[in-house]
């Protein structure tokens, strides 16, 4: 496919997983793919993959949740791309579950909104003047079921992701004049850390698999990538201010309560 | 270039400027498409795509005028998509990867003066989607609720009788217009029907170029 063909597309946190499954689609539909992570060795994987599909791609190592890597990330990209026409906001540090009244303290939350929240901001207030250029741009941010139920001991987590909620509408209607699309969608799929999750117990992954709408957990590239493509591609231009669960389904029967502290349940 | 849908199958209910704009986009992907009014009940025996848009116009009314044949008027677009989907059930099961779009309004996510009947039928087009992304989800069917805010001829009646209302509702859509049926509402259609969209099920898609995260919800019976 060259659905994106001339096109090209910052995916941030594309080392693994869900991030990794969408560099993977957008470079299979011809988009030209600036992947990200903290350290170019953990781009080995991505830039290999990315290799095989051919194109020009390129690994710039930044830790976005820092404001001045953030806005490296993105004029590097520019400078050696040329434009911006596509920003995946993806990276997502993840702090450990914690009772509100024991972790709800500023580190975790310091941590998890400047890797989520604002790495999201910063990266896109320096690709603004690019998009603008171009007459246009995709911005896609992250979601997650998590935030919309509340799911207990994540309270960073959650909170951060719902903010994503109001930025993310606030962006669609202050950028739309400018023919940028901004929305958010909300994955829910297989990623390293869930894998590793039903690895422990396969069983109990099957039965998880059982009761999802569609009876199979999503994939990062096929399922994940694929509708992330679909959404930054010219036939989804009039869709702006969503929020779009990528997910099967499975947000219809509530929350799949699988982040419970061992001893807390 | 493969197209999108090539050598897909497609019926849309509902052959007004939405459905027509639907269909004319699926075939310029691809697809061959027919359109077909409420009342039929032919379909074509194989089946990748059902496109939904039977909810027809609002009668506004107040809720303390709004009698039952005037409820029932409403509903029976609800009931319409229903018998379509259920109708199209076979032929999607066999398509494996089969889609349902449903047509919808965005008075059935949100609310006004007027609207009792159009409004609950609207608001039941998300029931009843949801009841087809749980139970047909298991076949690889996905069943979506679009939500369209297009340059219609409905829009142009209004938008001649007050001009500077549609006009201040058009300029506060993020996108700043009103949507092609074709290339906008068509386009998201498109979006939702291809495999791109394979894992997305119960959704509620806005194609309205972001107006419902911006305007304000105007009611026919007062504005226009």
């Amino acid at each position: 496919m060259t659905q994106l063909a001339g096109k090209v597309a910052i995916v941030t946190g594309s080392t693994q997983g869900l991030g990794e499954g969408i560099a993977v689609a957008l470079a299979n539909a011809g988009a030209s793919v600036i992947a990200n992570g903290r350290s170019a060795a953990r781009g080995a994987n991505v830039m290999s993959r990315l290799g095989e599909i051919g194109g020009d791609h390129r690994f710039i190592a930044a830790d976005v949740s820092i404001e001045a890597e953030a806005k490296r990330l993105v004029e590097e990209a520019a400078a050696h791309a040329g434009r911006i026409d596509i920003l995946i906001n993806n990276a997502q540090s993840i702090a450990p579950s914690a009772r509100l009244e024991d972790g709800g303290r500023s580190a975790a939350f310091a941590e998890t909104l400047a890797s989520g929240l604002y790495a999201s901001l910063w990266t896109a207030q320096v690709a603004l003047p690019f998009m603008r250029t171009t007459g246009g741009g995709r911005i896609v941010n992250f979601g997650s079921i998590n935030g919309v139920y509340g799911a207990k001991f994540g309270s960073h987590y959650n909170a951060t992701k719902e903010a994503m909620r109001g930025l993310t509408a606030t962006m669609a209607n202050e950028w739309g004049q400018y023919g940028i699309t901004v929305n958010m969608v909300l994955p829910a799929g297989l990623s390293p850390t869930f894998e590793a999750f039903i690895a422990l117990d396969p069983a109990r992954g099957e039965a998880m698999a059982r009761q999802h709408p569609m009876r199979r957990h999503g994939r990062s590239e096929e399922d994940i990538g694929a509708a992330v493509v679909g959404l930054v591609s010219d036939h989804a231009r009039f869709i702006t201010g969503q929020a779009l669960f990528l997910d099967g389904g499975a947000n219809l029967l509530g929350l799949p309560q699988f982040n419970v502290l061992e001893d807390a349940v | 270039m493969t197209l999108l849908l090539e050598g897909k199958r497609a019926v849309v209910v509902g052959g007004d400027a939405i459905g027509c704009g639907i269909a004319e986009k699926l075939r310029s992907a691809g697809a061959e498409v027919h359109v077909l009014a409420i009342t039929d009940t032919f379909y074509p025996a194989e089946l990748d795509i059902l496109v939904c848009n039977t909810l027809g116009e609002p009668h506004p009314a107040f809720l303390v005028d709004c009698d039952e044949e005037a409820l029932r008027r409403s509903l029976d677009g609800v009931v319409a998509a229903a018998s379509a989907m259920r109708t199209a059930l076979p032929a999607l099961q066999k398509a494996r990867e089969g889609r349902i779009i449903l047509i919808g309004h965005r008075y059935g996510i949100a609310t006004a003066e007027g609207l009792a009947a159009y409004g609950s039928a609207a608001w039941a087009l998300n029931g009843l989607m949801r009841s087809a992304a749980v139970e047909w989800g298991q076949y690889g069917i996905t069943t979506n609720l679009l939500l369209p805010a297009a340059s219609t001829p409905e829009l142009e009646v209004a938008q001649q009788r007050r001009a500077r209302l549609i006009d201040v509702m058009t300029g506060q859509l993020p996108l700043g217009r009103m949507g092609d049926p074709v290339e906008d509402i068509g386009g998201a259609a498109l979006y939702l029907a291809s495999g791109d969209a394979r894992f997305v099920n119960g959704q509620v898609v806005h194609a309205d170029g972001g107006q419902h995260v911006a305007g304000p919800v105007l009611s026919p019976i007062r504005y226009i």
